[in-house]
């Protein structure tokens, strides 16, 4: 097994469920003349306070070193990766079919970068709830967002989030998308829902119970 | 149409004015409130330093028969696009209580 340098480098999302969401990492291998290609054999992300066994597990996605090579939670507030092993494999190895065919609809091959409007329609088409915020569900870093999570905490319903302070292209991004002016933003269904005001709103007018159904 | 019932809460300054302008100009309304809430968020983002006369963060209450029959959402659009220029520069935040007058 090589050693990896990872680094972080475009916020893609693979897939989701239960509202975590996969991030791709690009893998960079050090050397980088080394291995010819990348076996993620296990990512398993399980929310905090499960105790029961992983439900999510991928095995074996093997990619090409230049493809979008290894997958974790961006929300580790929120999840921990329950276990992860990132092997390298030699190049005749490699059965070069690029990346598993769970991922290909949503993720092409390099040189093709996701758009910032692409990434907000994966996000909302697949989580059934999902809030761009500042911090994360469970440590906001801004009054209204943390009334949103609190809102729909109270509904216990699984909602997905990405943290603007962390992707400053999401930030403006999402801004423009829905063409509003603040954070946090609520989806639900796909649809934009709005802010903190119209959610409490929704909430003290029944609404949202009938929404969140 | 009823006299407008204005009301002025913590510090107002000139931004807090303007919005009141802004809001006064652009509907008729029955009531209106412009709340200075910047001190609740002091040492937060956009109002850092927590000075006295911070104009970032508002409460903006109003009754309008410019609200009747519209959504929500579209009640803030309107004042998020009357108000843009604001939340563009210096307005961090802005809550907003906004209903059309009660029937009767």
């Amino acid at each position: 097994m090589a050693m990896m340098a990872l680094r972080r480098t475009t916020e893609m999302v693979l897939g989701s469920s239960w509202g975590v969401r996969y991030l791709a990492l690009r893998a960079l291998s050090n050397p980088p003349a080394g291995p010819a290609s990348l076996a993620v054999t296990r990512a398993c992300v399980v929310p905090l306070g499960t105790e029961s066994l992983p439900r999510l597990v991928h095995t074996t996605t093997r990619f090409r070193t230049e493809d979008i090579s290894v997958m974790t939670s961006s929300v580790f507030a929120r999840s921990r990766v329950y276990s992860s092993s990132i092997s390298s494999k030699g190049e005749g190895d490699d059965d070069d079919e690029g990346s598993h065919s769970d991922f290909a609809t949503q993720y092409k091959a390099k040189g093709d970068q996701l758009s910032v409007n692409d990434v907000i329609d994966t996000d909302v088409s697949k989580n059934k709830v999902f809030v761009y915020m500042k911090g994360v569900p469970e440590a906001p870093q801004c009054g209204f967002s943390n009334m949103v999570c609190r809102i729909l905490d109270a509904y216990e319903v699984e909602y997905g989030s990405r943290n603007v302070l962390e992707d400053p292209e999401i930030r403006q991004g999402i801004k423009d998308y829905t063409q509003w002016p603040t954070i946090p933003q609520v989806f639900m269904d796909g649809e934009f829902v709005g802010g903190c005001d119209i959610l409490m709103e929704m909430h003290k007018s029944g609404e949202l119970e009938d929404a969140l159904k | 149409m009823a006299m407008a019932t204005t009301a002025e809460k913590g510090f107002i300054g000139p931004v807090a004015r303007n919005i009141a302008a802004k809001v006064s100009q652009a509907f008729a309304c029955d009531v209106l409130e412009v709340e200075n809430q910047s001190h609740h968020h002091a040492g937060h983002t956009g109002n850092p330093t927590g000075a006295a006369d911070a104009e970032t963060h508002f409460k903006l209450k109003i009754v309008s028969s410019a609200f009747e029959g519209k959504k929500l959402i579209e009640r803030h659009r309107m004042v998020n696009e009357l108000l843009k220029e604001e939340l563009d520069t210096s307005v961090h935040a802005l809550t907003m209580d906004l209903k059309p007058p009660p029937k009767h």
